[in-house]
């Protein structure tokens, strides 16, 4: 049985649209999605109709603070949001609901991005739809890869979970006691100075290309959860050894070569990525799934994606699934997208009910449009 | 006479030859061990005093195990008797093993054990080796018993084999002790140095 | 399974016919009729023995993946050798090649009518897919979940830490419990470590057996609480529970509660 997702279509009108707004952390997205009656499938797919995306850059060595990416959000909001609607080619009537990120992520740039939703939805007499920042993650890498059961590895600057789908709600198996891994790279992209610009992560993993000796690192893995502040700390230690005062030369025990910056980001990155896919084959194990989605803005990495496409292979039938820039790091379609979802199986919120909350868990979403 | 033969499963190109030995006289043992120091071909086996054999698992156990050295190229010892008698200690010190383990003028009775290429060996060649050994220990034929583990654990000094294992603090029900105790040791010493 | 794996471990372990039992994250565990030097050994079951083979994981850097599986596999046979010398019941060590990542041991457990091994995983869901809710809430159910509890009891005040504890790493024997898995065990006395076990106990079980999930955890917990009062450890248990129970608290607390900022 499937759900019947055109209970609340508007007679006579064969389509769905969807605006969505995201600013939970330094990207404020806009995007435009579009559905045809009727379920989805590889026949019958979204279609994105525009999705596009503003970023806050912050200088080298500095991260972006709350109140400064929700200025940010506020001075772009209109400007992102009629580029989308140009880009789509529709006008606000054409538009079935409002959807926004109710959470989780900073508070001051959700605040300032559902100022901007609230207001179309009334200027326009639109509902609005709230959505759960990462199953907009899940549902759009759902909808893009085709992957239909995933066990899903969610990564990014605010968040580290391994999810998979089971009775109507993705409940997490495994996830970070301590800080997120996108928040560790970055914070060790300030500690060495890397610029910012496109993004810190993909900075450090430029320079991990370049590194080549591996450098000992805690690794802790925790169940199918793990801990990332102790070798935050440790690699931090090193690097300030090396390029403080004191001026540390060290040197890889087997080559005897100098060790560099690159190769910390190197290390840094293997025994991160490890742990990440070891858990991730954790929780496939226990599901007894066999497929993978990795969303959020940490699985556009390269490497990740190589390593957890290797350790799929030894699986059976193992599938990897995973999303180019365009979905993987934050952005507005995928709030419309699953906003979508919500609203075709009868989600809205009413005015009171759209005050967005820093602390949203990903299983506390009923997954109404599901129900294998 | 009697002595037993094993093969292990994973490695049917060995044969492995045990005798038991009861009641050799001091003298002898003095003489083994001075052989064995000095490298007399005649003396080329594992000899093991049985004060510490609790059971023929432990005894099988730490064969397996230095074979499986010997094979990856993994051995610490220098021969795969003393390897033998390392595998079986739970301490990470060969002499420490050949000491507790070894051929000991205070315990009469001694396990002897050879590993042989299988193709090197028919019934002929077995018989001659045990009766040399019969000879070189100066033992009467009725002293070489068949070894099981009914006779291991009357022969064992449970006291030295405890306090060599250190399970003096272990909680050992007195059901099946010689099971339990042949479990603890076999642990140890995989554990070894570790 | 790929072929490449069965290869790895048929190479390392020549002349013994292996039925693979399952596929975990990190180790593949076979069955296998052989014991590797003796017929008769001092273990309850000596008709079939369990071998876990860690294979080298290809996605990691060679130097992270040897000291990984050397370190788990020497961490399991430490744990297990240290649990069988306090008595408490778990699988006993035949051989361990730790280079290579294997352990052979006792097989433990039995079969459930569906022929899956008796796990804790595999009999609630049995129970749950089969019979009714009041069948899966009986107090046969109850029992096995308050012992478990006890048995991670036991283990704590031991201070040893499981590491990960789920349902699918507690067999079930004649209903009493066994502990299984100790690849990432650990000793430790601080009440922190010993409640980020059980929060991850906890959060297998609410995402393994979520419908009944809150009886099965109240039930674990009872069980935990039973262990530290049992007399074998006198007023100390009591107030190591007490400590543990209030750094469980902060420990779900902070999962909640994390924010995005991190």
């Amino acid at each position: 049985m499937t759900v019947d997702l055109d209970k609340y279509a508007k007679p006579g009108k064969g389509y769905y649209i969807a605006l969505g707004l995201e600013g939970s952390a330094n990207k404020l997205g806009v995007g435009v999605i579009k559905h045809n009656l009727g379920q989805l499938s590889t026949t019958n797919r979204a279609e994105v109709l525009s999705n596009i995306r503003d970023t806050y850059i912050t200088p080298p060595g500095e991260g972006f603070l709350p109140r400064d990416t929700a200025r940010h959000h506020r001075n772009w909001v209109v400007r992102v949001i009629k580029k989308a609607l140009i880009e789509a080619k529709i006008k606000g009537t054409d538009i079935d609901c409002i959807c926004f990120t109710q959470g989780p992520g900073m508070g001051a740039p959700l605040q300032s991005v559902v100022v901007a939703a609230r207001t179309l939805a009334q200027l326009w007499d639109l509902p609005l739809v709230g959505v759960n920042h990462c199953v907009g993650h899940i549902e759009m890498g759902r909808e893009i890869t085709g992957a239909d059961n995933p066990v899903v590895l969610y990564v990014s600057g605010g968040n580290t979970q391994v999810i998979a789908y089971s009775k109507q709600r993705y409940r997490i198996f495994g996830e970070t006691l301590d800080i997120a891994i996108g928040n560790c790279l970055d914070r060790f992209a300030r500690t060495l100075k890397i610029p910012n610009e496109p993004a810190p992560g993909y900075n450090i993993e430029q320079m991990a290309k370049k590194g080549k000796h591996l450098v000992n690192l805690p690794y802790t893995v925790k169940g199918m959860d793990l801990s990332m502040s102790g070798i935050l700390a440790h690699v931090e230690g090193l690097a300030k050894d090396m390029f403080g005062k004191q001026n540390k030369k060290l040197v890889d025990v087997e080559s005897g070569e100098p060790i560099t910056a690159e190769d910390l980001c190197f290390s840094l990155q293997e025994i991160l990525f490890s742990m990440l896919v070891e858990i991730t084959e954790r929780a496939i194990a226990h599901v007894n799934s066999n497929q993978v989605l990795i969303v959020g803005g940490v699985g556009s990495n390269e490497r990740l994606q190589e390593m957890m496409k290797l350790m799929i292979q030894d699986r059976k039938n193992g599938q990897i699934y995973a999303t180019d820039e365009r979905f993987c790091i934050d952005n507005g379609i995928m709030i419309a997208h699953a906003g979508l979802l919500g609203y075709r199986t009868g989600q809205t919120n009413e005015l009171w009910n759209t005050i967005c909350t820093q602390r949203f868990r990903t299983d506390e979403v009923f997954v109404k449009w599901r129900d294998d | 006479m009697s002595y037993t033969t094993i093969n292990f499963p994973q490695f049917p190109q060995y044969t492995v030859f045990v005798s038991l030995f009861q009641g050799v006289e001091k003298d002898t043992l003095n003489t083994v061990k001075q052989e064995l120091i000095a490298g007399n071909e005649d003396y080329d086996f594992c000899f093991l005093n049985t004060a510490h054999l609790i059971s023929l698992e432990q005894l099988y156990s730490s064969i397996h195990r230095a074979i499986l050295n010997f094979e990856s190229g993994n051995m610490r010892a220098k021969t795969l008797n003393t390897e033998i008698i390392f595998n079986l200690s739970p301490v990470n010190k060969i002499m420490e093993a050949l000491k507790s383990f070894g051929v000991d003028e205070k315990t009469p009775n001694l396990v002897a054990v050879k590993v042989f290429k299988s193709e090197e060996l028919d019934s002929n060649t077995i018989i001659q080796v045990n009766n040399n050994l019969v000879n070189l220990l100066k033992v009467e034929e009725c002293q070489n018993l068949k070894i099981t583990d009914e006779l291991l654990y009357k022969l064992v000094d449970i006291a030295k084999f405890k306090k060599t294992y250190k399970l003096n603090d272990a909680k050992i029900s007195d059901i099946d002790s010689q099971g339990q105790l042949t479990r603890l040791a076999i642990a140890d010493s995989l554990l070894r140095g570790l | 399974m790929t072929d490449r794996l069965v290869g790895q471990v048929s190479g390392y372990l020549p002349n013994i016919p292996l039925e693979v039992v399952s596929q975990g994250a990190e180790a593949l565990v076979f069955k296998t009729k052989v014991h590797p030097y003796i017929e008769k050994p001092y273990l309850q079951n000596n008709s079939e023995y369990i071998i876990k083979f860690r294979p080298s994981k290809p996605y990691r850097h060679p130097k992270i993946d040897a000291s990984i599986t050397k370190n788990r596999t020497i961490g399991e046979v430490k744990f297990m050798a240290k649990l069988s010398k306090l008595g408490i019941k778990a699988p006993s060590v035949i051989s361990a090649d730790y280079k290579n990542g294997i352990i052979w041991m006792e097989c433990l457990g039995s079969e459930l009518p569906n022929g899956e091994v008796s796990s804790l995983k595999n009999w609630l869901w049995y129970l749950e897919r089969n019979e009714s809710e009041e069948r899966c809430l009986a107090d046969d159910v109850k029992l096995a979940c308050n012992k478990v509890g006890e048995l991670i009891g036991k283990l704590h005040m031991n201070d040893m830490i499981h590491g990960d504890l789920t349902s699918s790493n507690i067999l079930l024997q004649n209903g009493e419990p066994m502990l299984i898995d100790f690849g990432l065990s650990s000793y430790s006395g601080l009440p922190e470590d010993k409640a980020v076990d059980l929060y991850v106990l906890e959060r297998a079980i609410l995402s393994t057996h979520s419908v009944f999930s809150d009886k099965y955890n109240q039930w674990l917990l009872e069980g935990y609480e039973a262990g530290h009062k049992s007399s074998e450890f006198g007023k100390k248990g009591n107030k190591k529970l007490v400590e543990t129970i209030r750094k469980l608290e902060d420990v779900r607390l902070r999962g909640r509660k994390r924010s995005m900022l991190g």
